[in-house]
């Protein structure tokens, strides 16, 4: 017999080392040291800031709290930081880390957003050798439209440090001289969909690497693929997978355990590439480096010797966009299929349909086609924040709790004629611009678990609207997406294992005069 | 200090352990969790109240470990720290660990801490539908793994 309480017995047994109390007790007698910084000390900061001057390490140590902000004044400031100090002493990483003033846009019309921007922190981060490489941003202008140039080599980085850049895989993109941070500015329209590669030069023969992007500024991301020849080694991290933190990063890292056990790569060599969904309204977006949480990092071999590695310096090169006003009436009419080329497993599809501004209740079919017969599932979408899902509460849509009205009212958010019979709707919840939808084979919950329905007739076999999405549009004509970000249905465990949808249709509400 | 060392240290730790799977850092955790504490000038209400901050911080100490280089790609659990009396213990615990982190902490502060989908909601600065929604899936990849005998 196997229960839960087993867990808790396990968890009763554990015993922290006694050791530790008396040293908490004497630390906390003592005056403190805060390496704080924004949320990334790991470990003690006392044995950190004891360990990083016991090496002699030059520089500055910042003594700050954790919501001291850094402001944009702040031009050059050398940070030293103890990254990751464990108990056992080890320091994985000391980065210089040079901040500088972010690029001002003169003469924009258009709101100007930057991932900073958003938490109040106007701060643009980049590393290197030396601060000169970013220090004068002060000059910055758009050079001539240049197609497939590499990004590093656009801005004219002489550094030998190792560049990983996100550039476009499927559109032009110009030189942002002088920005270290986005080197290069890509025009995409609103809600579009961008595909970007991530590209490394000067490999100096790594033994690993991780790098993240902060992608805060936009929408989500839709997908990430490892390039092919790099698959099982190459770990991918994001939001696109229907997580409801507020980070949006995505980062890209080579699997520790299994080690790099690659040559050095070629210039420009692509490791990866991801999709992301551009934001609806008009302005200058930048996804860059993840100054606060990324700690990207890149280990080089020194000898042939296991375990004989060393930092080295990397630059992370990210991207700026300028979304584009666009004609809407004239629109084409298009869908975008976010993994052609996968044709295993169940496919979701969100219907595209026109609406007038302001139009109420337009009904969006969600498909699911070529899915092994199923009893349970769920499924997360992301919509363009400016739809409202109608009959959407965050707070109380979760149809645990709901009577019958109520359960009614929702049926009214998410119908479909696959799950017009079935009571099992679970829930629908989520936040503005994302809901995730469930559904289940069971007829009741108890405060220890969920009692199964024994029947099977209404076990969904075949194609057909799993859901019916009901939004209102909003005022302004314009191009509104409504996608899969994750979608899973499980079968009856003798007839069908779980199945997970990664093949999904795009739908949108194109909204007209 | 001490006093209130003793009364948390326990579920302090064990929250730690739950999200990081290993001795070292969960100590680390806890010794940052309390030097916080003992820093704090925060008025506490009432006990609920300091219990609520104490695995606040706990977990968001916790999810900056996890942010880091070495938890995003390796997370080994360190089997030396557990004593396992029967196969089914050792069974079940390693199905809670192996679930993704947001799942095992609902699962560990609903079943071992005994808090409620709303205080849980609170501490971890979800919705609490957020939270049941990933209780009852937590539940499912349980069943899935441990199959349809275990009694949650």
């Amino acid at each position: 017999m196997k229960t839960i309480q087993q867990y808790c017995d396990v968890v009763d047994r554990m015993k922290q080392d006694p050791a530790c109390k008396q040293a908490v007790l004497e630390k906390a007698r003592r005056p403190r040291i805060s390496l704080t910084k924004r949320g990334m000390v790991n470990g003690s900061a006392v044995a950190a800031a004891l360990i990083a001057l016991n090496i002699g390490i030059g520089g500055h140590i910042l003594h700050r709290a954790a919501d001291d902000s850094m402001t944009a004044d702040s031009q050059t400031i050398e940070v030293t930081e103890a990254v990751q100090t464990t108990a056992s002493a080890e320091i994985t990483a000391v980065q210089t880390v040079t901040t500088a003033k972010p690029q001002k846009h003169s003469g924009e019309k258009a709101v100007t957003v930057t991932a900073a921007d958003s938490d109040s922190e106007t701060r643009t981060t980049s590393r290197t050798e030396t601060a000169a490489a970013v220090t004068d941003q002060t000059t910055a202008q758009t050079q001539p439209k240049q197609d497939a140039v590499p990004p590093a080599a656009a801005a004219e980085t002489k550094s030998d440090s190792v560049q990983f850049s996100l550039i476009p895989a499927d559109r032009p993109y110009e030189v942002n001289a002088g920005n270290a941070a986005a080197p290069i500015i890509c025009h995409i329209k609103p809600s579009e969909l961008v595909r970007l590669k991530l590209t490394v030069r000067n490999d100096p023969g790594m033994s690993r690497f991780f790098v993240c992007y902060n992608i805060r500024t936009f929408d989500t991301a839709l997908m990430a693929q490892v390039a092919p020849e790099y698959k099982d080694m190459i770990s991918i991290c994001g939001s696109w997978s229907g997580e409801l933190e507020d980070d949006r990063d995505i980062s890209f890292g080579s699997y520790p355990i299994d080690g790099w056990n690659v040559a050095a790569l070629p210039d420009d060599t692509v490791l990866a590439e991801t999709v992301l969904l551009a934001p609806s309204k008009p302005g200058r977006y930048v996804i860059q480096d993840d100054g606060q949480f990324g700690h990207s990092e890149v280990l080089k071999k020194d000898s042939q010797e296991i375990g004989q590695q060393s930092p080295v310096c990397c630059e992370v090169s990210g991207i700026e966009f300028i979304v584009d006003e666009e004609d809407y009436a004239s629109a084409a009419d298009e869908t975008w299929l976010i993994d052609p080329e996968r044709k295993e497993g169940p496919v979701c599809c969100i219907e595209q349909t026109v609406a007038h501004a302001g139009q109420k209740n337009i009904q969006v079919n969600m498909w699911v086609r070529g899915a092994e017969p199923f009893e349970s599932g769920w499924v997360s979408f992301g919509y363009d924040p400016a739809l409202r899902l109608r009959e959407y509460d965050a707070e109380t849509r979760d149809a645990l709790g709901l009577s019958e009205d109520e359960r009614t009212a929702l049926d009214v958010a998410a119908e479909g004629t696959l799950l017009e019979h079935a009571p099992h709707l679970v829930s629908v919840m989520g936040y503005p611009g994302y809901a995730e939808v469930s559904f289940d084979n069971f007829r009741e919950i108890t405060r220890n678990g969920k009692i199964y329905s024994d029947q099977d007739e209404w076990i969904i076999r075949e194609d057909g609207v799993l859901f019916r999405l009901c939004f209102d549009a909003p005022e302004e004509c314009g191009r509104y997406r409504i996608y899969v970000r994750d979608a899973s249905f499980s079968g009856l465990p003798d007839e069908c294992p779980y199945q997970c949808a990664r093949n999904c249709l795009c739908g949108e509400i194109i909204v007209v005069p | 200090m001490e006093q209130i060392y003793d009364k948390y240290h326990e579920s302090v730790y064990r929250l730690a352990f739950a999200y990081c799977k290993n001795r070292a850092d969960a100590e680390d955790i806890t010794s940052e969790v309390f030097l916080k504490r003992f820093a704090s000038r925060t008025v506490f209400e009432n006990e609920r109240h300091e219990t609520g901050w104490m695995m606040r911080v706990t977990i968001n100490q916790a999810k900056d470990l996890l942010r880091s280089f070495r938890y995003r790609f390796s997370v080994p659990l360190e089997e030396a720290a557990l004593c396992f009396e029967t196969p089914e213990e050792h069974d079940v615990y390693h199905a809670v660990m192996e679930l993704p982190v947001k799942y095992r902490s609902v699962i560990h502060l609903f079943y071992y801490e005994g808090y409620s989908t709303a205080e849980i909601a609170e501490m971890t600065g979800r919705s609490e539908t957020a939270v049941r929604t990933q209780l009852h899936r937590a539940r499912k990849l349980l069943k899935e793994a441990l199959g349809e005998e275990l009694k949650l």
